[in-house]
This record gives C-alpha cells, structure tokens and sequence, in this order.
C-alpha cells in the first residue's frame, strides 16, 4: 500500500499492517450478511475514503462492490497508486471499485479544499457562496450529494461516514425491510 | 506496505481530515437513498466540535438519521 510521510493513518498501517478501524468495518459488513441476498453484490460506500485503507480493506477481504469518494487529489494519488499494486495481484480489484473525486455535501456546489496544515478541509467562505479565500494550498473541488451521485438501484450494506479517528460509532444499523 | 514510488502531484502537507464535521450536510443530502432503505447498516464517527463547526450536533444527527430512515 502507498503511505503518507507522517501521518496518522499511515503511520498506524505502518506500526500495525492495516488500520483497525477498518477492521471493525469489516465486521459490520460480515453481520449484515443476509443468505437471501446472497449472490446479489451490495456496495460499500467509502465518503471520505483518505489513502483508501478502508476501501482496500473491504476489496481484500469481502466481496463488497466499492464507491470511494475523495475529493482530495493527493488522498486519490495515494489511493489510486494502492489499488494498482492490490490489482496487479488480483485483477478483479479494479472491476470492483470506483473512486469519485466528489466532496459530498448536501446538493451541489462549487467549492476549494483546502489542504494545508495537516488536514484537509472545504473552505468555508467559498462553501457558503463567499469570496474567494487567500489561497494557498487550495484546490478547486465539486461537491455533490449521494442522492444526485449513485445509482438508484444500488443497494448499499454499509455507508461509512470517516472512521479515521480514534473510535468509531455505529450511528445506526439496521436491516432493510 | 510501502511507500509511494513517486512523489505526489502537489508538494502538500499529509492529509488526514475527511468529512468530519460535514456528516449532518452529506445526510442531508441522502434523504432519498436513506428512505429508499437501500442502505442496511450507517457508521460515522462523531466529533462535537467538528459537527457544532458546521451548526450540527450528536443529537441533531441522531434525528436526522431517524427522521429520514
């Protein structure tokens, strides 16, 4: 996998092999596993996928079909370069993931990420239909909605909203009817 | 693992921030997909500060999620 200098999450791959977090997701995604469905390929969408450590997680060790969103061009350099090499060893990899280079928001907009600082934020100024920011390691971004981006006919198992940090929280989870 | 064989696009600091703070506007902008019972199983991580940043909060984001599923 391809590993930021320096930085949290790359720097747990590099101590630990993967990134927990990840592992856990995984595990939601094995207890949602419904033997009538089976044979159908659900999604797992990935909105703020980072490097990718979970998008690769679920590609390696499910079967899930993947929607990566990251609007970050560095995070997708990283990620993109990751899902290579994983594809090199079992092409079936890259049939199974898309990765949209979309912000999500709540509808459409214009926007800049900011990506400076050690982070990576939406300016807020330009979010809110503001001036333009002093910009400085920005980069223009579109930010779109999950109703206007997937497809309506997919159905998803698991929708991961940044699980970068240090516990995760299952908001919600729940079968469909 | 290793590490990336060539140098990024853009010579920037790591990133490491994703959406958080934004989960309030994203579900908000899922209220169909949400309804539609497409999706079986939702994870955020919850951040107070991050979330009252963009005028959300834990509970407003339970009620969203309650009110659109």
């Amino acid at each position: 996998m391809c590993l930021v200098p320096n930085e949290h999450v790359s720097n747990t791959i590099r101590e630990l092999g993967h990134f927990p977090d990840c592992e856990w997701l995984v595990k939601v995604w094995r207890s949602h596993d419904d033997p009538r469905t089976r044979g159908q390929r659900d999604t797992f969408v990935d909105a703020g996928a980072n490097i990718g450590a979970c998008s690769l997680e679920m590609l390696l060790r499910t079967d899930a079909r993947v929607v990566a969103f990251e609007p970050s061009p560095v995070n997708r350099f990283y990620l993109t370069r990751s899902l290579r090499m994983a594809a090199l060893r079992d092409p079936s990899i890259g049939r199974r993931i898309v990765v949209v280079p979309f912000a999500l928001g709540a509808h459409y907009q214009q926007s800049r990420l900011q990506l400076s600082g050690g982070g990576s934020k939406v300016v807020p100024s330009i979010a809110a239909g503001g001036t333009r920011p002093k910009a400085t390691n920005t980069t223009a971004i579109e930010m779109r909605s999950l109703d206007g981006t997937l497809a309506p006919d997919l159905r998803i198992r698991l929708l991961k909203l940044d699980v970068s940090g240090p516990a995760p929280h299952a908001v919600r989870a729940k079968r469909a009817s | 693992m290793r590490s990336a064989p060539n140098e990024p696009p853009e010579p920037l600091a790591p990133l490491s921030r994703q959406v958080q703070g934004y989960e309030c506007e994203i579900l908000k902008g899922a209220a169909r997909l949400l309804q539609s019972h497409r999706v079986l199983a939702l994870t955020a991580e919850i951040d107070q500060k991050l979330l009252g940043a963009h005028g959300c909060n834990p509970d407003a984001l339970r009620a969203l999620i309650q009110q659109v599923s």
